[in-house]
């Protein structure tokens, strides 16, 4: 899957590397006509700044994609969580944006490494953010934050900020229900533990440290 | 007056034109090349000081014409354009004696320090 992903990845990046030089191509000639004569110019400056902000976009998500690809390739490796997080998160903006809810991954002051199988924490941490997409109201603001433990552990917390309460019964009702019990079945797997919160927290994933 | 000369090498024409045509508004001598053998040809022809050159190319791949360069033609340095997943040859680069590496879709005031940067390094002018 890493070595497809890479291929893909490889030619889009040339995609954009020739929208970028075309569009600052285009600035370049603005600025050598610059007396005035072409009366669209803002425009053209205004559309350009729109061309290099969505090359910016597509550079994010194919870097994230090509990490994303590329966990396989190892059965366990050392994650550093918040660049898992954050990859996790430019990788499901889709569906929060669908959601109308923001989603933002919130670093720790310090890295937090972990030794694990990258593709089941990918799993798990993707099936909590599903579930809380799910759960929240449009307008609301999903954070996950990762906090290192004292014993090597790391306790990941969902929480959501927003119009509407917390409300952590609702994850026992007939549309989060069946994805609940998915985390549960999923945290097992991994052999991590799931705590419901205490509001603004939804619930908290505890992953531990796996010797070798 | 800039002196300077330098060799673009992509597969990729239209990213090698358009950017040539960006770096000879600015006053830079431009050559292109879109495969490894026309790459050294040209080296040969037109003795540039730096070669900007793409890793990932059909054929002869970027690694073996920068070998070739630095074997040939110690003094002109090379800097590589890689993907994200393309450190690794970027720092093979560096071992096999690129100056420097740059991820595509790269910068161009960015590449152009760059470039300035092996110039002074190889013993050239410096941008006016």
């Amino acid at each position: 899957m890493g070595k497809i992903t890479a291929g893909v990845t490889h030619d889009i990046r040339n995609v954009l590397a020739v929208i970028r030089e075309s569009a600052g191509l285009l600035e370049d000639l603005l600025l050598a006509t610059n007396d005035g004569s072409f009366p669209p110019r803002e425009k053209f400056q205004a559309v350009l700044a729109r061309i290099g902000k969505q090359v910016a976009r597509g550079v994010d998500l194919i870097n994230a994609l090509n990490q994303f690809a590329h966990n396989p390739d190892q059965p366990t490796a050392q994650i550093d969580i918040n660049q898992a997080l954050d990859q996790l998160v430019v990788l499901s903006q889709r569906f929060a944006l669908s959601k109308r809810v923001s989603l933002k991954a919130i670093a720790s002051d310090r890295p937090i490494l972990l030794s694990c199988d990258p593709v089941k924490l990918q799993m798990i941490v993707f099936q909590g953010i599903d579930l809380l997409l799910h759960v929240v109201s449009a307008g609301a603001a999903i954070e996950i934050r990762p906090i290192a433990g004292s014993y090597g552990n790391v306790r990941v917390e969902f929480s959501s900020k927003g119009a509407e309460e917390v409300e952590p019964h609702r994850l026992n009702d007939a549309v989060a229900l069946p994805l609940w019990e998915a985390l549960i079945a999923c945290a097992e797997n991994f052999d991590a533990t799931l705590e419901q919160g205490v509001p603004p927290v939804w619930f908290a994933i505890v992953l531990g440290c796996h010797d070798k | 007056m800039k002196s300077w000369k330098v060799l673009l090498v992509d597969d990729e024409k239209e990213f090698v034109s358009t950017l040539a045509e960006r770096l000879r508004l600015r006053g830079i001598q431009t050559n292109e090349a879109y495969n490894g053998e026309e790459a050294l040809r040209l080296v040969a022809d037109a003795e540039p000081q730096v070669v900007v050159l793409d890793v990932m190319m059909p054929g002869m791949g970027g690694l073996q014409v920068l070998e070739r360069i630095k074997h040939d033609y110690p003094n002109i340095e090379v800097i590589l354009l890689t993907g994200i997943g393309g450190t690794k040859e970027g720092i093979e680069g560096m071992r096999l004696g690129a100056f420097d590496f740059l991820v595509k879709p790269l910068q161009i005031e960015e590449l152009i320090q760059k470039i300035g940067a092996a110039i002074q390094k190889a013993g050239g002018g410096q941008l006016d």
